[in-house]
Formats: C-alpha cells, structure tokens, sequence
C-alpha cells in the first residue's frame, strides 16, 4: 500500500490535530499507520511563531508539566500578552496565571503539611518549587531573586538537620549561581562533595566559567576527561571544545 | 491440590445425597422398591444425568450408589436374597443399557472438558498477554508523552532557525538586529549579548543593539577598532572564542571579561560589525554553539544588507508620519533602481499594488487614524504570509499600497495576491471592537529576464486595478 495516500485523497479522510488522534483514527481502522508516524514525526516546536494556539491550549491542559514545558509556554505567554487581539492577550494572560497557581496550591499544600508535622522531604520539595517559581520569573528580576531565597532558605534548612542528596545540592548550587553567589557555591561544594563525581567537577567548572577563570575551568575539564569513564555526548562535547580535541 | 480434593468430596457427596434422596422417597412406596415398575427410573435417568455433567467416574459412582440403595430391602414380604434376585432380574437390561450410555456419555463430557480446559489456557494466556501489553502501552504512551512535550519545547531546532532566519527579513535594520538578537540568544542561552556596527565616519565600533544588559554596561556603546577584542574580530574577520585567552597573550591583554563568543558580521563585500556574546551558561559553551550561531550570523547576512540598503536609500523626510511607509518617490526610485540592478544581476521581483475602494467610506465613519491602523495591521499579516519578504510603500492614491517582492514571478505574485485576497476576506477585522468589512482590490506585474522600463512594469499592475473596477 503507498504510505503516501493519505496525503493523496486526504480531502476524504479525517484529518487529526494531533499524534494521540492519529494513533487512535489507525486502532479504529480510519486511517494508516503511516499518519501516526507522520504526526509524531512533525510535531512543530510550540514557541514557533505564528503560534498554534490550539496545541498550546492542549499542552496547557496537562496537569503535571515539566519545567521545562512551564519555561516555555511562560515564555510564549509573555509574548502573546502584547498580542492585539484582546482575546488572545487575555487567554495569555490567564494562562501564565493558571501555571502559577498550579505551583502555588502546590506550596500551600506542603506548607500546611509541614505546620501538621516538621519533614525534611517537605521542606526540599518546598525548596524545589521554590527553585522552579524562580526559573518561570527569569524575566522578573526582583520576583526571581524573592523565590530563589525562599527556595535557599529550604534547603539550608535541610542542610543544616541532615545533609544534601546528590540532586538537592545540584538545586541549591545552582540556586547560588542564579544568585551570582559563586564564592558561596564554590564553598558549599567544597563543604557538601564526598567525591570527586563528575558532576561535582562540572558544577567547579561552571563557577569558574562565571567567575572568568578560565585557566581554571580548562584544568578541570582536563580532570573530568582523565577520571571519568562514562561521559554524556554533551559532556564530551563541552571537554573537546575546551581541550581542542 | 486441596480445592481438587474438596471437589472431589463435594460431588461424591453430592451423587450419595441424591441417590439417597430418592430412595427416601422410594420408602413411600414399597411396593416399587427401587422405582422398578415404573418405565422410566429416576435412579438411573439420574446416573445419565451425572455422567453428562461429571463425566464417566462420577456416572459409574452415582450408579454404584444407586444400585446400592436399589437393593437395600424394602418391600419385607420377600426374604433379602429373593429381594435381591426379584430386583436384578428388573434391572439387568436397564443396567446394561445405562452403563454403555455412561460410557459414551462420559466420552462425550470428556471431549468437552478437554476443549473447554484448552480454551480456559488460552484465555488465561491472552488475558495475561493483555495485561502486559496493558502495561507496555501504559509506559509507552507516558514516554511518548514526555518525548512530544521534549519536541514542542525544542527551541533549538532547525525548523525554529529557519523560522527565525525569515523573521530577520524587514525594511527596518532596528527589527532585523533585534530578531537576530533575540535568535541569538534563543539558540545559545544567552544572559547577555550585543550587536556592534562599524561606523565608517568615526573609525569605531558602535552598539546598536542588545539584550540582558544593564545600565552599567550601557555606559560603554562605542568602541575602538584597534584595542579591544570586538575590534580584533571586526579587523581580522575572525570569531573569537573566549578559551583563546589562554593561548594568545594579545587577546588577553584586550580582555575585559565582556566577550565570550565574538562573531564577524558579514555582508557581501566587507565586514559589516560583530555580535558578541557577553554572558552565557558554561553548558552551551560547546563546539555545536559556536558552529550553529556562526551559520546563523551567516544567514542573517543577507537581511542586515537589505535592510541596511532600504534604510539608506529612503529618505526619512518623505516618510508618511501616520504610516511610517516610504512615499511614492521613494518607490518610484526605488523600483528604477532595482530594474538596474535585475538588469544587471538578472533578478527577478514583483511589484503588487493594494487599493482599497471604500476607503474614503470608512475614513468618513471611522477617522483616518483608525483606517490607516487597520491597513498597518493588514499589511503585518501580509509580510507574515509572504515570508517577511516583502517592502511596502504608498502609491499614487492615498487608499494604495504598493508591495515590492523580490525573487518571485508572475505566476508567484498572482499565488500571494490569491493568498491574500482569501486571508483578508476571511479575517476579522474590527475597529473600536465593531467589525469592518475590508474590500480589497489587487493588482500586479513582474520583472522577469527581459527589461521593462519602470513605467511600464507599474502600467501593467495599474491596469489589472483598472480592469477589477469596471
């Protein structure tokens, strides 16, 4: 059968939006499998202007989003703001406000939970939704620094009473480095590290890199390419630039 | 093992109840013991019963128990043999006659049984494969779901370059920078980032575009050639990548730590300025980010040239203040002044005039403000549809648009003027929140490989108008 018929005689077939329709117009017997394919295939990136709306709003309707997917429907959010049509730079606005509210009945949930009972889980978690309300305020200076120091004060809680996992002191380095604290990311590594891991290494020689010591940063990707076995592509990519490989 | 066991027991005990249930009723008439009179004998009917129902052991059982109950005396005017002798020569034939039904029958349960247990290992089977082809789908559709939410936030994609490459097309070299800025840092992550111009008349670097900085660093927008890392790369057409400050002492005698990644901007013939990235994470710092914004800079080339060209060609006093669009001078020399460089490049481009009918009607009713922020409004929406490749200029008539589009034919120019005639009749155009009808006419030409004079290229499109109004 020509995979390509679809697209052929497409006027009589039904047309779905999305890959999930595609897959269940195939299960029903409607169309080929060769659309599902298609669909899952050409999935447009969302912040694509002009932007499909449609597919924002189904993205949008999903509960439990990344923050990654939150960074960027926040992002295509502020830009439809200024949008004429007024109908579009409300439902922009409504928007933003639905994802912040998701975090923030979040928070208010833990918050009363930790009042019932003092958990140092609940307190990192708090520190996490903190950290992600920060990143979607990238572009508000004053409310992303009022969220990275609550979201700090957390996981210094945390610290304080029984120390850091791997990913906790990931977040709050990475909170100190928003901050553009370096000495003190630096310093809380150096306190918190109990080897000489290959994130550990990375998180040294990214506080460098913003403290401009580049000699530095070059002496430690060298270390990282010599101790380390198991590299991510994006890792080694990061090492042979540095290394001139 | 047990349930097997317990079945077991529970049918004996079963087949022993019902033999003795009709015993007990035979009691009630002794003078049928063993209900032998009568043609038709609940015991054995009832043995043929069980047999078809629990094959052949249970059907020998029940007519075991039953030809035990059978014989027990009950009819006392004959002695127990005589009983037993008077009973078996009733029920031989019977007998035999049951236990070859048994026989079959018991065959017959036994096939049914065997089918019915290959049949429940199947279903056991297909229920148990449904059950894990449930859970596969389960944590394939939640992968497949995490998969398509990585591709819609993939802002790096080639799809999104090309998109943004096309967005840099614009009559104003303040757009282009600020689409190429914005692309910049979409791509590398960019905190801070700054495009500088050469100026020719002073000798030095200016800054005409930005993002992320602050008011610090506004302080510094002019720059020399000679002694700083921006000029370095102007000069030597070179990027600078900030790891060279280890190797080469010069560049790190220039260093002010506010260059990461210096691009060249080229144009055709000379270096126009540089696009410096100021601030970046350590983890975009990478081989790919390099290469990918060196082919962006490289693409975004041909839109600084034309809008760095447009830009000089138009003269800001004959600019309409209302519209911001050149006059019609302007595209008279304009167009002259591309017919020369087609003749001499063989380019091809087109030239569409708008007009719109009932513009006096609506400037009367709406003002003339309110009329011209709905042709702006539409003449956006065209640039978009064509790509951001198109320039717009007022025509002869106030109510007239002329489109310049460059690298298109006749046959392409009349596919964007159908385009465009379906988009603007399908729109909603509104003003004050009340809806307008917006009745366009269009007209168009192209300069295709023979020379047409100006004059005779803009008569061609003026004529199509003239022919859509009688």
């Amino acid at each position: 059968m020509d995979e390509y018929s679809y697209f052929r005689n497409r006027n009589e077939s039904f047309i779905p939006k999305t890959p999930i329709a595609a897959l269940m117009a195939y299960r029903a017997g409607f169309l080929p499998i060769s659309v599902f394919t298609y669909k899952s295939g050409s999935t447009k990136p969302l912040d694509e202007k002009p932007y499909d709306i449609e597919e924002i709003e189904r993205l949008l309707s999903r509960e439990n989003l990344s923050l990654e997917t939150n960074i960027v429907l926040i992002g295509i959010f502020e830009d439809l703001i200024f949008s004429e049509d007024q109908e579009i730079a409300l439902f922009a606005a409504e928007s933003i406000n639905i994802i912040e509210n998701r975090y923030n009945k979040k928070i208010e949930k833990l918050k009363l939970e930790l009042k019932s009972g003092e958990s140092l889980e609940i307190s990192a978690n708090l520190g996490r939704l903190f950290f992600e309300l920060a990143m979607l305020n990238k572009e508000r200076e004053s409310i992303k620094k009022f969220f990275l120091r609550e979201s700090y004060r957390y996981f210094s809680d945390v610290r304080g009473k029984k120390g850091l996992s791997e990913e906790e002191l990931n977040t709050l380095v990475r909170i100190l480095i928003e901050l553009k604290l370096y000495r003190n990311a630096a310093e809380v590594i150096n306190k918190e590290k109990t080897e000489e891991t290959t994130v550990y290494l990375f998180q040294k020689a990214e506080i460098l890199f913003a403290m401009g010591n580049y000699a530095e940063t070059r002496d430690i990707c060298r270390k990282i390419l010599v101790q380390s076995n198991k590299l991510t592509k994006k890792e080694q990519m990061i090492l042979d630039y540095w290394l001139g490989e | 093992m047990i349930t097997e066991r317990m079945k077991v027991f529970r049918q004996t005990t079963e087949l022993l109840f019902i033999s003795l249930v009709f015993f007990l009723i035979n009691l009630l008439f002794p003078e049928d013991p063993g209900f032998l009179k009568t043609s038709i004998n609940p015991y054995l009917i009832a043995v043929i019963l069980v047999s078809a129902y629990y094959g052949r052991i249970y059907g020998y059982l029940s007519l075991f128990f039953s030809l035990v109950f059978i014989l027990i005396p009950i009819n006392t005017q004959l002695s127990i043999s005589g009983y037993i002798v008077y009973v078996w020569n009733l029920i031989t034939t019977r007998l035999v006659i049951v236990i070859i039904v048994v026989y079959f029958l018991g065959m017959i349960h036994s096939s049914f049984a065997s089918q019915i247990k290959t049949q429940r290992i199947y279903m056991k089977k297909v229920s148990l494969e449904k059950y894990k082809l449930q859970k596969e789908l389960g944590s394939i559709s939640a992968a497949n779901r995490e998969l398509e939410e990585r591709v819609l936030r993939q802002q790096d994609s080639v799809t999104a370059l090309y998109t943004q490459v096309k967005a840099m097309h614009s009559q104003n070299l303040s757009k282009t920078l600020s689409v190429l800025i914005s692309t910049v840092q979409k791509f590398s992550w960019a905190e801070k980032a700054s495009i500088w111009e050469y100026e020719r008349d002073s000798k030095q670097l200016v800054m005409v575009a930005n993002v992320g900085w602050d008011t610090d660093d506004a302080l510094n927008t002019i720059e020399s050639v000679d002694s700083t890392i921006n000029g370095w790369v102007f000069r030597n057409d070179t990027i600078f990548s900030v790891r060279m400050l280890l190797e080469y002492e010069n560049l790190s005698a220039m260093d002010t730590k506010r260059n990461i990644l210096t691009f060249p901007i080229k144009l055709s013939s000379s270096v126009w300025g540089v696009l410096n990235i100021e601030s970046m994470p350590f983890s975009k710092y990478n081989l790919y980010t390099e290469k990918l914004l060196a082919i962006l800079i490289d693409l975004a080339g041909t839109a600084i040239e034309r809008a760095s060209e447009y830009e000089a060609m138009i003269e800001y006093n004959e600019v309409n203040p209302q519209t911001n669009l050149p006059s019609v001078s302007q595209f008279f020399s304009f167009i002259e002044n591309e017919i020369i460089k087609s003749a001499d490049n063989k380019n091809i481009f087109s030239v569409i005039i708008i007009e719109l009918p009932d513009f006096n009607d609506l400037v009367n009713e709406h003002g003339e403000k309110q009329v011209y922020r709905i042709i702006l409004l539409m003449l956006d929406k065209l640039h978009s549809l064509s790509g951001n490749m198109i320039d717009f200029f007022h025509y002869k008539e106030k109510n007239q648009i002329a489109i310049y589009y460059p690298d298109i034919d006749y046959d392409g120019a009349s596919l964007f003027c159908l385009e465009s005639l379906g988009f603007i009749n399908t729109y909603n155009w509104t003003i004050n929140d009340n809806k307008v009808l917006l009745d366009v006419i269009l007209g168009y030409s192209s300069m295709g490989s023979d020379f047409i004079s100006a004059d005779d290229l803009l008569s061609m499109a003026e004529n199509l108008l003239e022919m859509q109004k009688v």
